[in-house]
């Protein structure tokens, strides 16, 4: 015998149309938010990772998670924060299993030849500075290092990294603070073994 | 020894970019050894905040923005689950009490239902001729958060005048979207039935009826029989 289903045609019709309706609503409004908040996106995940490929990667990741849970934020003038917290995380997560900290060991136990950088300038172009300084910021705490990354982009005031981590200002300042005192330290020993040669 | 003293106090300097303490800048200017800490101090911070610049600046890839548009464009609808999960525990919790109130032994449960027919005789005597009724009310009505309870689980309401079709399985899916695009003004139905279904007519295929040859018996000579028989 054939089964039959009862439905209310024109209900479920609404029903669908007005969840389109509001698909396309959430998509037009994501989208305009992408524009802006893609490349901050891409920024974490890159100071984070320093690898291109994958940083895009996990922007492109966050991205779409953020997208797929956009009915889940409530206020949407916090998009950009809630953004930043899900692509740091997950580029976090991918640099723990990446496996990238042991060839940067090997680097750092084999520092190559290379005369003494004069300037801050020159020390920080240097690719064993930059080796250096990635493990440095790698070894930082987590809260540490999102607010050294926003607060180092472009355009971003103190003011506007506490409004996007939802944090006070005076926080914000002690952290970055902190972070850059620590970064100097991990890194003191390495300015002065190169000044010692 | 006064150098040590001082070194907290040159980081700290260098660290924020702010003057040296009128003392503190006294001393630098007399001891080449703080002052060459200092400028170490200045030019580590500065490579830092270099470091910092050049982790967070990074160009963005030109294809990176139309990557993720095409991705959500392959973004299907989500959709919430009606029954939230909080839902699913506090029924699962309430079936698992309502059974293990139903396993109690049968003398337990007579207990409670004794302390609950006694409640009546603790009513005051003056009260005496007045019915108490317990017992409440049969909720037959059905309210408006019924009907939305119907609604979220996507079964018909039967308090809804809406109409009722009843159809195969298979064509109900079809049938919403045909419906959706006819109450879309945007949309021209027509195109839908095209595109989406293929409408074949099908010749009906009835069986032949086998109408068998009729046997016409006389029943009064057989009761005839039956009557001489007897007689």
């Amino acid at each position: 015998m054939q089964e039959l289903v009862l439905i209310q045609p024109i209900r479920a019709a609404e029903e669908q149309w007005s969840r389109e309706a509001a698909h396309a609503a959430k998509r037009r409004d994501f989208e305009e938010r992408l524009a802006e908040c893609g490349p901050l996106a891409y920024r974490v995940a890159r100071g984070v990772l320093r690898n291109d490929a994958d940083a895009e990667d996990v922007a492109q990741e966050g991205l779409l998670r953020a997208y797929r849970r956009f009915d889940h934020l409530r206020d949407a003038r916090r998009f950009r924060g809630w953004l930043v917290r899900i692509v740091f995380r997950l580029a976090l997560d991918r640099a723990r299993t990446a496996k990238r900290r042991e060839v940067r060991e090997t680097e750092w136990a084999q520092p190559t030849r290379r005369p003494a950088p004069a300037t801050a300038e020159e020390l920080a172009a240097s690719s064993e500075f930059q080796g250096h300084f990635d493990r440095a910021l790698d070894e930082l705490p987590e809260k540490l290092r999102l607010v050294l990354l926003l607060a180092a982009m472009e355009g971003h005031t103190l003011e506007k990294v506490a409004a996007m981590l939802g944090l006070p200002v005076g926080t914000v300042k002690s952290r970055l603070f902190a972070g850059r005192k620590k970064l100097a330290e991990k890194l003191q020993c390495y300015v002065t073994r190169t000044k010692k040669r | 020894m006064l150098c040590d003293t001082y070194k907290e106090a040159l980081i700290e300097a260098a660290a924020s970019g702010a003057a040296l303490p009128i003392s503190l800048r006294e001393h630098v200017g007399t001891c080449t050894r703080c002052r060459a800490t200092l400028a170490g101090e200045r030019t580590l911070f500065a490579a830092v905040d270099a470091g910092l610049h050049n982790a967070a600046n990074a160009r963005v890839p030109s294809g990176f923005l139309p990557n993720v548009k095409a991705n959500l464009a392959t973004e299907t609808v989500p959709t919430r689950n009606p029954i939230p999960v909080w839902a699913l525990v506090c029924a699962t919790g309430a079936l698992a009490l309502a059974a293990a109130v139903l396993s109690l032994p049968r003398g337990t449960r007579d207990e409670g239902r004794t302390e609950a027919i006694s409640l009546p005789s603790m009513v005051p005597a003056g009260a005496g001729g007045v019915g108490l009724s317990f017992v409440p009310e049969p909720k037959t009505r059905y309210s408006a958060r019924t009907s939305e309870a119907f609604r979220q689980q996507n079964v018909s309401d039967p308090t809804s005048r809406e109409p009722e079709v009843l159809i195969q399985p298979e064509e109900e899916e079809f049938l919403k979207r045909f419906y959706a695009a006819v109450s879309n003004p945007a949309c021209d139905a027509k195109t839908v039935v095209a595109d989406e279904h293929e409408i074949t007519a099908k010749p009906l295929v009835i069986e032949q009826i086998e109408v068998k040859d009729l046997k016409i018996e006389n029943l009064d000579e057989e009761s005839g029989l039956a009557q001489t028989g007897t007689k």
